[in-house]
C-alpha cells in the first residue's frame, strides 16, 4: 500500500508539469553510475577474472574466474616483496605523517587561535600555504637539496656543498614522512583552527565557576568537545596518505621504496592488470574503511551537538615568557614548509652547478635562454614550445573538467535538495561523494581498465583527452557536488518559488534566478576543483599519453630526464597557478578553503 | 474577485505519519479578508502552499471561482492567477527593486514603457518611491515587506496569499503595515488569505478567521464569532490574552448547561472583584501597560485564576475578596473538548465550515 502511494505521489511529481527536476536528476545518476560506479565495479571483476596474456599463468581462459591475482599478492612466495612490503610502507608514512601532523598541526592551531602569539594573523594565512602547493613540490625541493651521489646526474645542493646526505635521509620513507607530515599540517590547522574558534568560551567558563581548574577543564571540557573534529581531521589525513603517490615515487625509486600506489602504477606499466586491479582495490578498500569509520564517528558526534551559537569567544592564554619560543617554532615550521623547498626550486632553476655561489654560476638560461646542453629541452622553460603546449593543454582539460564538474555540482545541488524523491537525493549524493573514498591512482587504474578497450557504443577512450576529462570530471565531483549542495540548501526554495508564483516556467527560472543568485558559488565550485586538479598529479600520470602533456606529466618527465633546472622551474609554475588559484577562490568566498575542507 | 472552496483538503508529507493537513474544507467568500490562525506546526502554511500550487494534495480539491486547481486537475502556480507574499519575502537578491518588482511583468511580455508605468504606479501605492535602482540587502526590512508586496500586486493577482507578513517587523512597522495592508484590500478588492500564529493581527485585521490545529479547522468565523462563541476548549484557549481560565467542573459555581459538561472556560475579563460571591485571595499584581491582570487562588481548593481589569483594582497581594463571573464570559466544554451548548444537541459540525453568523448561547 506504501509503494502504491509512493508510486502515485511519483509519477504525480514526474507529471508536474514545467518541473522536470526528477528527469535531469535520474539522467545525472545514469551518468554517474557510468562514470563512477561502472569503473569501480570493473576493478572488482578485473581482480577475479584472467586477463588477457595472462592464460599460462591462471590456467583458465581470457576472462573466466581465477583467484590467481589474489593468491599471488596475499599467499605466494612472492606475497612478502610485491604486497606486504610495500603495504607496510604505506602504513608506515600514513600512519607516521598522519600522527606527526596532528601533534604539531593541533599545537599550532591552538597557537593561532587562543594564545597572546606575536604575529598570528600574519601567520595563519603563511601557514595554510604549504596546503595550496602540489605535495610532490616538496618532494623535488627535497632530492633539490639532499640528493647523494647514488644516482646520476647534477648532484644535490647539500652533496655540492660538502655534505652527501645518507641514502635513509635523502631516499624513502624518512623524507617522504617528513614531506607529508609538512603537507598536512595546514590541513589541521584549518580542522582544528575552526573548531576551537567555534568552540563557545562559555562552556569552559561554567566548568571554571563550578570548580575546575584551568587545566580539569581543558581536559573535561575543551578535549572531548574537541575530539570529532581532531578524529576527522585524522582520518581525512590518513586516506589521502595511503593513495598517495606522487611523493613516494619521486623519493622512493632510488631505493626501490614501494608503496601501494607506485607499486600499481609499475603494475599497469607492466601490463599487470589483473595485479593492478588487486592493489587498487586494497587501496580503495582501505579508504573506503577509513572514511566509512568517519562517517559512523561524525554520526557518533551529532548526538552532542553543541547548542546555541551565540557565546562569547574564549579568552586568549597569556604566553608571558612562551611567546619568543611560540613564535620561533611557528616561524620555523613556515620556513621549513614554504621559504626552504621554494626557496631552493627557485636556487636551483637560476644556478648551472647546484652550491656553487660565485657570479658566474646564475643564470637566467632554465628559464629564457637558448642553445642549452640538454637536448630535450634545447631552451629555457619559458622558450619551450612543449612547456606552452603542455600548459595550454592543462588549462584546456583541466579548465574543461572543472566547468563541467561545476555545473554538473550545481545540478546535483539542485536535484538533491528539490527532489520529489527522497531516495534520488540520497542515491546522488552518495555517489557524487564516492570517489572521495578513492584515491586517484586507484580511480586512474579503474578508469584504465573500463575505458581503455571499447564497450559496447563506446569506443576506447585510450590515447584521446576524453578518458582524462572524464576522470577528472568524477574525481572532481564530490568537492563540486558539496559545493552546489551547501549553495543551493542555503537559498532556500523561496526565492524559486517567488519566481514561480509571478509565472516563470522552469527554464526561465534556472536562466533568471537560480544560475545568477549562484554566480559567486558555481565559481568557487570551479575553481576549487580547478585547483585540485592542477596541483594532481595521480590521475594525469596514469591517463596522459604524449598527445595530451600537461604540466605535471611535462614536470615528472623532466624529472626521469635528470633536468633538475627545468622540472623545477614547471613545478614553481604549477604551484604559483595554484597558489594564485586558491587566493581567488578565497576572495570570492570568504572563507573558501575552509569551508571547501569542511562540506 | 474570487472565491477559493476547498474540500476534504489533505496532505501527507513522506514519514510522518501525522497529516500536516487533514481533510479541511473551507469556503473563502469572494473578496473577503480571511486569516488562517493557529499555532506553529499546526498546518497553515502547508495549506496555503497548496492554494499557491507549490505543494500538491494528497487528496481532497481546491478551486479558485469556478476553476479546479488542485484535485482533479492540477494548474501549476505560474498558470493559477495567485499571488503569494513569502515570510522571508524571497526578494532576489541579484536584482534591483525595479527589477524584481518588473520580474513578472516581462513574463507577462509586457512592453518596456508600461512596464515601467506599471512598476511606478506600485511604488507609489507601497510609498517606497526612490527605491528602484536599490538591491534588497539595502533596504530595511519594512521597505523589503513592500517590496515584495509590489512585486506580488504589480501582476493584480486574483487571490492574495501572505504568509505571516507582520512577524519580521518590528511592534511600529507591524501597526503601520497592518493598516497598509487594509488599505489594500480596501483599493483592490482582492480576496486575501493570510496566515499567522499571532492572534492580534488575526483579530485587527482579517474579516473572517479560521482557527486550525494539528492539520484540521477547528473553527470558521468572524473573529467575534471565535472569541466569543469558541467551538471547543483549544479555540477557546488558543484565542485570548491573557488566556482564558479553565477550571475543571464544579471547582467553581458554575451553572452546569447540561450532561456532559467536563471543564469550564472563564475569560479573565468576565471575573469581577465583589462585595459577595465566591471566595478567594489575591496572589499577585501584574501590570501590563494598558490593564491589569490580578492573579487570584480560590480559597477552597488550590486554583489559579486569572483576572483582567482596565484600572488598577483597589486590593494588594495577599488581600482576602470575593468575585463574581459574568455568565457571558463563560464557555463549557464537555471531555473530548467541544463546546456544550444549551438545549438540544448540536448536529456534528458541517462537512463545509461556512462563516457562523448567529450562534446564541444564554
Amino acid at each position: 500500500m506504501i509503494t502504491q502511494a509512493k508510486t502515485n505521489k511519483l509519477l504525480r511529481a514526474a507529471h508536474l508539469p514545467s518541473d522536470p527536476t526528477l528527469v535531469i536528476g535520474l539522467i545525472c545518476l545514469v551518468v554517474f553510475l557510468w562514470l563512477i560506479a561502472a569503473p569501480l565495479l570493473a576493478v572488482f571483476w578485473d581482480m577475479f577474472t584472467s586477463q588477457p596474456g595472462d592464460g599460462h599463468r591462471t590456467h583458465v581462459a581470457d576472462g573466466a574466474f581465477t583467484a590467481y591475482y589474489l593468491e599471488r599478492a596475499f599467499a605466494s612466495r612472492m606475497s612478502e616483496i610485491i604486497f606486504l612490503r610495500p603495504l607496510m610502507n604505506t602504513l608506515t608514512i600514513a600512519v607516521s605523517s598522519t600522527v606527526l601532523a596532528l601533534g604539531l598541526g593541533t599545537v599550532l592551531a591552538w597557537l593561532l587561535v587562543r594564545t597572546d602569539m606575536m604575529g598570528r594573523g600574519w601567520l595563519s594565512a603563511a601557514l595554510i600555504i604549504p596546503f595550496m602547493l602540489p605535495a610532490w613540490t616538496f618532494a623535488l625541493a627535497w632530492t633539490t637539496i639532499f640528493k647523494n651521489a647514488k644516482i646520476g646526474g647534477q648532484p644535490g645542493l647539500a652533496s655540492s656543498m660538502g655534505f652527501d646526505a645518507p641514502d635513509w635521509l635523502a631516499y624513502g620513507a624518512v623524507p617522504s614522512i617528513i614531506i607529508m607530515t609538512l603537507n598536512y599540517i595546514p590541513f589541521v590547522i584549518i580542522l582544528v583552527g575552526n573548531a576551537l574558534r567555534r568552540l563557545d568560551g562559555q562552556l569552559e567558563d561554567a566548568a571554571r565557576i563550578l570548580g575546575a581548574g584551568p587545566r580539569t577543564a581543558f581536559r573535561l571540557v575543551t578535549i572531548p568537545l574537541m575530539r570529532p573534529a581532531v578524529l576527522s581531521a585524522c582520518l581525512l589525513m590518513f586516506a589521502d596518505a595511503i593513495g598517495e603517490f606522487s611523493v613516494p615515487y619521486v623519493l622512493g625509486l632510488p631505493v626501490q621504496f614501494e608503496t601501494l600506489a607506485t607499486s600499481l602504477y609499475r603494475a599497469i606499466g607492466t601490463q599487470q592488470n589483473g595485479m593492478a586491479a588487486v592493489f587498487a582495490g586494497v587501496v580503495m578498500a582501505i579508504g573506503i574503511v577509513t572514511l566509512g569509520i568517519d562517517t559512523w564517528m561524525m554520526r557518533e558526534t551529532r548526538r552532542y551537538a553543541i547548542i546555541g551559537g551565540k557565546g562569547t569567544a574564549s579568552r586568549e592564554t597569556t604566553l608571558g615568557f612562551w611567546r619568543i619560543p611560540a613564535v620561533v617554532s611557528a616561524l620555523s615550521v613556515f620556513t621549513l614548509g614554504v621559504i626552504l623547498p621554494l626557496g631552493a626550486l627557485m636556487l636551483s632553476t637560476v644556478m648551472h652547478v647546484p652550491g656553487r655561489f660565485g657570479a658566474e654560476n646564475f643564470t637566467f638560461a632554465y628559464w629564457i635562454g637558448t642553445n642549452l646542453p640538454t637536448p630535450a629541452v634545447p631552451t629555457g622553460i619559458l622558450l619551450a614550445p612543449e612547456f606552452w603546449s603542455a600548459a595550454w593543454n592543462t588549462l584546456r582539460i583541466v579548465g574543461i573538467a572543472s566547468i563541467s564538474a561545476g555545473l554538473l555540482g550545481m545540478v546535483v545541488g539542485y536535484v538533491v535538495v528539490r527532489s520529489p524523491w527522497r531516495t534520488l537525493s540520497v542515491l546522488l549524493r552518495q555517489i557524487t561523494f564516492f570517489p572521495y573514498l578513492v584515491p586517484g591512482i586507484a580511480f586512474a587504474a579503474a578508469f584504465l581498465v573500463l575505458f581503455a578497450v571499447p564497450r559496447g557504443p563506446i569506443p576506447a577512450l585510450y590515447g584521446t583527452p576524453w578518458i582524462l576529462l572524464l576522470a577528472l570530471i568524477a574525481d572532481q565531483m564530490p568537492f563540486a557536488s558539496r559545493a552546489g549542495i551547501s549553495s543551493m540548501t542555503q537559498l532556500g526554495r523561496e526565492v524559486e518559488d517567488a519566481a514561480r508564483m509571478v509565472g516563470a516556467g522552469w527554464l526561465r527560472r534556472m536562466r533568471s534566478i537560480i544560475l545568477p543568485i549562484n554566480k559567486g558559488a558555481l565559481v568557487a565550485g570551479i575553481l576549487m576543483p580547478f585547483v585540485s586538479g592542477i596541483k594532481g598529479v595521480s590521475l594525469f600520470i596514469m591517463l596522459a599519453v604524449p598527445s595530451t602533456d600537461v604540466l605535471s606529466t611535462y614536470s615528472l618527465r623532466l624529472v626521469d630526464y635528470n633536468y633538475t633546472q627545468a622540472a623545477n622551474a614547471v613545478v614553481l609554475m604549477i604551484s604559483a597557478i595554484a597558489v594564485l588559484g586558491t587566493l581567488l577562490i578565497n576572495r570570492l568566498t570568504g572563507t573558501g578553503l575552509a569551508r571547501g575542507l569542511e562540506s | 474577485m474570487t472565491p477559493i472552496t476547498i474540500t476534504g483538503l489533505t496532505k501527507h508529507f513522506a514519514k510522518t505519519d501525522a497529516p500536516a493537513v487533514a481533510d479541511l474544507s473551507l469556503a473563502v467568500e469572494a473578496g473577503s479578508f480571511t486569516c488562517i490562525l493557529g499555532p506553529s506546526g499546526c498546518g497553515k502554511s502547508t495549506l496555503l502552499r497548496m492554494v499557491a500550487g507549490l505543494e500538491r494534495c494528497d487528496a481532497g480539491q481546491i478551486a479558485l471561482g469556478d476553476r479546479v486547481v488542485d484535485g482533479s486537475a492540477f494548474v501549476a502556480p505560474e498558470r493559477r492567477g495567485v499571488g503569494l507574499v513569502f515570510q522571508s519575502y524571497a526578494l532576489w537578491p541579484h536584482l534591483t527593486v525595479f527589477e524584481n518588482i518588473a520580474f513578472g511583468l516581462r513574463l507577462q511580455r509586457m512592453n518596456a514603457a508600461a512596464r515601467k508605468a506599471r512598476v511606478a504606479e506600485m511604488v507609489a501605492l507601497l510609498r517606497i518611491e526612490g527605491l528602484e535602482g536599490r538591491y534588497p540587502s539595502q533596504l530595511s526590512g519594512g521597505q523589503q515587506q513592500r517590496v515584495a508586496l509590489a512585486r506580488t500586486l504589480a501582476l493584480e493577482p486574483d487571490v492574495l496569499l501572505l504568509d505571516e507578513p507582520l512577524s519580521n517587523l518590528d511592534a511600529a512597522l507591524r501597526l503601520q503595515m497592518r493598516e497598509e495592508l487594509a488599505r489594500l484590500h480596501q483599493i483592490s478588492g482582492t480576496t486575501i488569505v493570510l496566515v499567522t500564529h499571532d492572534q492580534w493581527e488575526a483579530m485587527s485585521l482579517s474579516t473572517h478567521i479560521a482557527v486550525m490545529d494539528a492539520g484540521r479547522l477547528q473553527q470558521f468565523g468572524t473573529a467575534l464569532d471565535i472569541y466569543d462563541r469558541p467551538a471547543n476548549r483549544f479555540v477557546a484557549e488558543f484565542v485570548g490574552s491573557p488566556p482564558i481560565n479553565l477550571i475543571p467542573q464544579g471547582s467553581l459555581a458554575v451553572p452546569s448547561l447540561g450532561g456532559g459538561t467536563y471543564e469550564s472556560g472563564i475569560r479573565p475579563e468576565a471575573i469581577q472583584i465583589a462585595a459577595s460571591g465566591t471566595p478567594a485571595r489575591v496572589t499577585e499584581l501584574i501590570p501590563t501597560g494598558g490593564s491589569w491582570i490580578t492573579k487570584l487562588s480560590l480559597e477552597d481548593g488550590d486554583q489559579t485564576l486569572l483576572m483582567s481589569s482596565a484600572s488598577r483594582p483597589a486590593i494588594a497581594p495577599g488581600e482576602a475578596v470575593h468575585i463574581t463571573v459574568d455568565p457571558s464570559g463563560i464557555h463549557q466544554f464537555d471531555q473530548a473538548g467541544n463546546r456544550v451548548v444549551p438545549g438540544p444537541a448540536p448536529a456534528t459540525r458541517p462537512k463545509v465550515a461556512s462563516p457562523i453568523s448567529s450562534q446564541t448561547y444564554g
